[in-house]
């Protein structure tokens, strides 16, 4: 599959389908950009309710206040999740671009993974206000969630690759998805430290498998402080490395037929 | 592949799988992917394009002309045989690719040429060109879901007038513009043809393609039922399906 067009070189290109799915996404809405920080704030303000006040669950080992640590938790999973989702639907949703034009696939699903990253920034300004605001320290190594970040991305890119191209030929992957990343919610610890499960539960190794453990836990020690989640994090570079790789290559078999299926 | 063929189409086939297939559980279970045929859309094409060469193509709804293009430009990969493109191919396979309807007129503008491959001050450079050519400067700041089809179809085929690419492949995208504005498109095309760019025209209307073309090709039933002078073949053409 070439691509064939005059003067597209595929990292520029790379970046017009990036701005425009952040574009894209907010047509239409009176609240623009700040869907970002609503959405995170509002499951955060459930979780300190629910999980802090009612069920008495702790930030972890730290001693940063529970809406600080949901938060840590929050933004980092919503921008995986929102670029696995829209990566995912990505091929469906542009399919004059599949069917239509020589725009290499593969873009497609990678910059719908990628374009997230700009809701997270947003977000981070978020959490620095709270920061300041209950005067926890923002310290240098803050910047240290930038590659850590880059692992979530990695991850999101690397399924969204696999499903896009499988929810090309079968959409049964559209409806399951959403489901999916709902559970997936449920065993990261956006809520809840890691700390509560390793050590406590036979479950622990299956755990720390998903990469999304390892990156929201090295999110909140870039952030907050606290002790560096090596093992899980290094677990969470290797498995999103295979998936990303394993994607490509998917992909590259998919590729082919995707204007004949989609 | 002869020396100096700007397109070079070899033995290309292109097979579907038709019936349900397992487009379903249910037709997994039931069997019925075994009933599935295989349909030829296109079947041993075979020739070649020289430079500044316009080629039209015609035939009856279904005989592969479409398919023909999407391989063309590299959107579908052949079943059998091959495509040789000797330079880049533009599109004007459909109109509106990369359009969105909650872009302004303007934002879909730059987006779709970009997608396209222009750069972003290539595009600011033909702008006042393009919307000229579309006659919607009152609505180009409004969102396109707001046009009405006849102003789509202007700005979309304006975008189109654009592209540079030596060799242009169009499918017959004209079908929805009103008389006045489809005279022009087709006096654009018409320049295109002139202008020694190598291009690969579908057209449902045959007798259009006479002034225009060097040669036409005919496709029935997705082979090649002709292809020479236009006078020849759209009679032939046009006799069988009188």
């Amino acid at each position: 599959m070439t691509n064939r067009i005059p003067g597209m070189a595929p990292v520029r290109l790379f970046w017009l389908l990036t701005l425009r799915d952040i574009r894209m996404r907010y047509t239409q809405t009176l609240g623009g950009f700040l869907w970002t920080i609503i959405q995170p704030l509002a499951l955060t303000l459930v979780f300190t309710v629910i999980f802090s006040r009612t069920l008495g669950i702790t930030s972890g080992d730290s001693s940063v206040p529970y809406p600080l640590f949901a938060l840590t938790g929050v933004v980092p999973w919503s921008m995986f999740s929102t670029g696995l989702t829209r990566s995912t639907s990505s091929l469906v949703n542009d399919w004059p671009l599949v069917k239509k034009s020589a725009v290499p696939r593969m873009l497609l699903p990678l910059s719908s993974a990628v374009a997230p990253v700009v809701d997270f920034a947003v977000s981070c300004l978020l959490i620095v206000a709270l920061m300041v605001y209950w005067r926890v320290p923002v310290r240098p190594a803050i910047l240290a969630v930038l590659p850590v970040l880059a692992v979530g991305v990695c991850f999101a890119a690397g399924l969204g690759l696999w499903l896009s191209a499988i929810n090309a030929r079968y959409r049964d992957v559209g409806w399951g998805l959403p489901f999916a990343v709902w559970m997936g919610m449920l065993v990261s610890p956006v809520a809840y430290s890691s700390s509560m499960v390793i050590g406590h539960s036979r479950w622990e190794v299956l755990y720390t498998l998903n990469p999304m453990a390892g990156v929201i836990e090295g999110c909140r020690w870039a952030i907050l402080g606290g002790d560096f989640p090596g093992p899980m994090l290094m677990r969470a570079v290797g498995i999103a490395l295979v998936v990303v790789v394993l994607g490509v290559l998917f992909f590259r078999t998919q590729e082919r037929s995707l204007a004949d299926v989609i | 592949m002869a020396q100096g063929s700007m397109v070079v189409v070899s033995h290309v086939s292109k097979v579907y799988r038709r019936g349900a297939g397992i487009a379903t559980l249910k037709g997994l279970l039931s069997g019925d992917f075994r009933n599935r045929h295989e349909f030829y859309a296109l079947r041993d094409v075979d020739f070649e394009v020289a430079p500044g060469e316009v080629l039209g193509i015609i035939g009856a709804n279904g005989s592969g002309k479409t398919t023909l293009l999407s391989i063309l430009l590299g959107c579908v990969c052949p079943t059998e045989g091959e495509v040789r493109l000797r330079s880049q191919v533009c599109s004007m396979l459909d109109l509106g690719v990369g359009f969105d309807n909650g872009f302004t007129g303007r934002q879909n503008v730059y987006q779709a040429c970009q997608l396209q491959g222009m750069t972003h001050r290539q595009v600011a450079d033909g702008f006042k060109s393009m919307i000229d050519f579309a006659g919607v400067w009152p609505i180009i700041d409004t969102p396109f879901k707001r046009y009405s089809l006849g102003e789509r179809v202007r700005l979309e085929f304006a975008v189109l007038t654009c592209l540079d690419a030596p060799i242009v492949l169009v499918d017959d995208i004209l079908a929805l513009a009103d008389v006045a504005f489809g005279e022009k498109a087709l006096a654009y095309i018409k320049q295109v043809a002139e202008s020694g760019r190598t291009v690969l025209l579908v057209s449902h209307t045959p007798q259009r393609l006479v002034p225009l073309a060097d040669r036409v090709l005919w496709l029935r039933g997705g082979a090649v039922a002709d292809l020479g002078p236009p006078g020849a073949v759209v009679r032939h053409y046009l006799e069988a399906h009188g």
